[in-house]
């Protein structure tokens, strides 16, 4: 049996591991110096960013943050129907 | 947690800061979720290669899975944080490239714990029985 300090080490070093793997490609793919060119790609990307921003910034609501906490419950439990019944046919043992 | 993790997903909630502060200690919630399920893991982690259960094995993929976009979304957030990292005087520098993939790994979150449900479901139902009767 392994001590709890052995398990978090392992759960670290594997969560390190998997940022790691993420982070370096990231980081290479990262342009040194961006063109102050307004490219159609890079257009979009910062008109959804904006979108996002202006998106965020509005006051939340009771009502709203219910709805959304609900939705977001409402996809978990529409993913795990699915999945339960999808699941079920495809490992019966 | 599931009500947590929710909660993280909707980020007009509470606004960032609160989306933020949530996410970091969901991080705790998942550790400890981690540790209580040990046993399993490491049962399931020796018993990958030697078992050939195709039940056992989609689980432990799924839940690997989930694992592995658990620390990405986790990560990609933290790259961006506005708000929780600042507050500690820590200033990453992210990008739009992290914002996409925090995107990514909150949709995918959404997807794979559903389907964790899914596979433990009768489980969970187990459990909250024996906590009611």
């Amino acid at each position: 049996m392994k001590s709890l300090l052995t398990r978090l080490v392992i759960l670290l070093a594997a969560s390190l591991i998997v940022a790691g793997v993420v982070y370096v490609p990231v980081r290479l793919m990262r342009a040194p110096e961006r063109p102050p060119v307004r490219d159609e790609v890079n257009s979009k990307r910062i008109d959804r960013a904006l979108q996002e921003r202006r998106f965020r910034d509005r006051q939340p609501t009771v009502f709203l943050g219910l709805r959304l906490i609900v939705s977001q419950l409402a996809g978990i439990a529409i993913v795990a129907l699915i999945g339960r019944k999808v699941l079920r046919l495809s490992l019966r043992r | 947690m599931l009500i947590g993790l929710c909660a993280a997903e909707a980020v007009r909630l509470a606004g960032v800061p609160f989306h933020e502060w949530l996410g970091l200690s969901l991080i705790a919630v998942f550790l400890i979720h981690l540790l209580l399920a040990w046993t399993w893991i490491e049962f399931h982690t020796t018993q990958f290669v030697v078992r050939r259960i195709t039940r056992d094995r989609t689980n432990y993929l799924l839940n690997a899975g989930l694992f592995v976009v658990m620390v990405i979304t986790i990560f990609s957030g933290i790259m961006i944080s506005e708000s929780a990292l600042p507050f500690m005087r820590l200033h990453p520098k992210g990008n739009l490239r992290w914002r996409d993939l925090h995107s990514l790994g909150a949709n995918l979150v959404i997807v794979l714990a559903g389907l964790h449900i899914a596979l433990n479901w009768d489980w969970i139902l187990k459990a909250v029985r024996r906590r009611v009767t």
